[in-house]
């Protein structure tokens, strides 16, 4: 009976984590469109649904219906196993995230360390897929990918490590009632920037889209995907906004703190404020070269983000 | 020292410069789209918009003004007009077919110049279609086209071949 129950637990919240990332990923498609095109003075998709809304639904069911082509010398694991991979470990970081006060799956201790140890992996099903393929281009991607990733997890982590160094925990929900009267961003905006912009990296968002740039090399790594296993790494890329901007907003914009309106509703506003931002981002900047990018990511945000370390030190210790 | 300087300038400029760049979006955000929603909502062309060459309708007398001149057809640099005419009871000089060969036509504008009574201009229609040569050379571009030939009744001939046009003199 018992077991019954924690079978019926652990479904409902695979189903709940599944529910919402597909929403989410299928909203912002359509909120990337439309932010674009009001960027570029055009009206985006407006025929199916209310101003578009439902276009990203019939884009996805057209999607699942289309033929999955399996290139002939293909390394048939890695190339089956990348796109599951990809989704795998947006999943399982879903668990921790605290929306509300009470509203989480699973309250760890080392919560920071988990979503920054998962959040790695993506990297992994990036060249699983571009040396599974065979292809020069998805090649090419896949070892861009792994370069920037390198060079832009330490930045993350170590612009983190400010606001750990304040509040002494790696516990989610620790971090954001610690926050209760003052955001981090105010004792930390250099940081901020620091991590914004490693995201931006590590989530391979415009304008560091190297792996996946498409007038340069094709689609990058996902070149040789097609269907659902295409929109595997689909889904898991808009979910990987979302996880870093809410992972954002739990460590430098106060988490679900906030007057008057419900927990939930902060934490969102917060989250899709800064997907915003993102897509504000994409659509002004063109993507830098990878001498560039390695430049920013060596020689600015790393000596940047130790001086940030630094002085975070020092002020603390006074 | 001068070097370190440099570096955080270089950064704070670079920074700077982005910002400015992320401005001139958000601004391009809250303005007005400049596409046009194509069959529901439809442009009105300039008024020196070149489209097909069509009758001016005059109020005063209900029709067009041609008297049968053949200016038009001899300034033709592409020969696009098939013109023939006789004199009316009235003793005025009409038109009795008056054909407009749109595949042909340049749209040079030299037959507007040259008519004497201004009786021909350049339709503002941009979205005539058939689906063949013949089906579009049968299109009375002479009449239909313009918003002020329908408003008087005057409806379009799609489809319907020009070859012997009768033209009403104006009573």
């Amino acid at each position: 009976m018992d077991m019954l129950l924690v079978m019926l637990k652990i479904g409902m919240y695979a189903a709940i984590v599944i529910g919402f990332i597909t929403v989410n990923a299928l909203f912002l498609v359509w909120m990337e469109r439309k932010v674009s095109a009001k960027i570029q003075l055009r009206h985006g998709p407006m025929e199916v649904g209310w101003h578009g809304t439902f276009q990203t639904f019939a884009d996805a069911i057209k999607l699942f219906g289309k033929e999955l082509i399996t290139p002939v010398n293909i390394d048939k694991v890695p190339y089956l196993l990348a796109p599951m991979l990809a989704m795998f470990p947006t999943i399982l970081i879903f668990l921790v995230i605290p929306i509300g006060e009470n509203l989480h799956i699973l309250d760890l201790n080392v919560g920071v360390l988990y979503i920054f140890a998962f959040s790695a992996l993506g990297v992994l099903s990036i060249f699983m897929a571009g040396y599974g393929s065979n292809n020069k281009y998805s090649m090419l991607g896949a070892v861009r990918g792994v370069a920037q990733s390198l060079a832009y997890e330490i930045p993350l982590l170590l612009s983190i490590l400010g606001v750990i160094m304040i509040c002494g925990t790696l516990n989610l929900k620790g971090i954001v009632m610690a926050q209760d009267n003052v955001w981090f961003v105010l004792y930390q905006p250099l940081a901020f920037v620091i991590f914004f912009i490693s995201t931006l990296a590590e989530t391979n968002r415009a304008p560091f889209d190297l792996p996946e740039a498409e007038s340069e090399i094709i689609a990058g790594f996902h070149t040789e995907y097609s269907g659902i296993r295409f929109a595997m790494f689909f889904l898991s890329e808009y979910t990987h906004m979302f996880i870093v901007s809410a992972l954002a907003t739990i460590l430098f914009l106060g988490g679900w703190n906030g007057p008057f309106l419900p927990e939930p509703v902060w934490f969102l506003l917060k989250v899709y404020f800064l997907i915003f931002m993102m897509m504000w981002i994409r659509f002004t900047f063109p993507r830098i070269r990878i001498d560039q990018l390695m430049t920013l990511g060596w020689k600015i945000l790393i000596p940047l983000a130790l001086v940030n370390l630094l002085v975070t030190g020092i002020v603390l210790k006074l | 020292m001068k070097n370190l300087f440099n570096y955080f300038k270089e950064i704070l400029v670079g920074l700077w410069s982005l910002i400015t760049g992320m401005e001139v979006t958000l601004r391009y955000m809250f303005k007005k789209p400049v596409t046009v929603q194509y069959p529901k909502e439809k442009l009105t062309m300039t008024k020196n918009f070149r489209g097909p060459i069509q009758f001016v309708l005059f109020d005063k007398t209900g029709s067009h003004d041609c008297i049968g001149c053949f200016l038009c057809a001899k300034a033709c640099p592409t020969d696009c007009y098939t013109i023939e005419a006789a004199k009316t009871e009235g003793g005025q000089k009409r038109p009795t077919r008056f054909e407009y060969n749109v595949l042909q036509c340049s749209l040079c504008n030299l037959c507007v110049q040259v008519c004497p009574t201004k009786t021909l201009e350049h339709s503002r229609d941009y979205e005539a279609a058939a689906y063949s040569p013949d089906e579009y050379r049968a299109i009375n571009f002479i009449e239909h086209v313009g918003k002020r030939a329908t408003a008087q009744g005057m409806t379009s001939k799609l489809g319907k071949p020009v070859v012997e046009q009768e033209e009403k003199p104006a009573s």
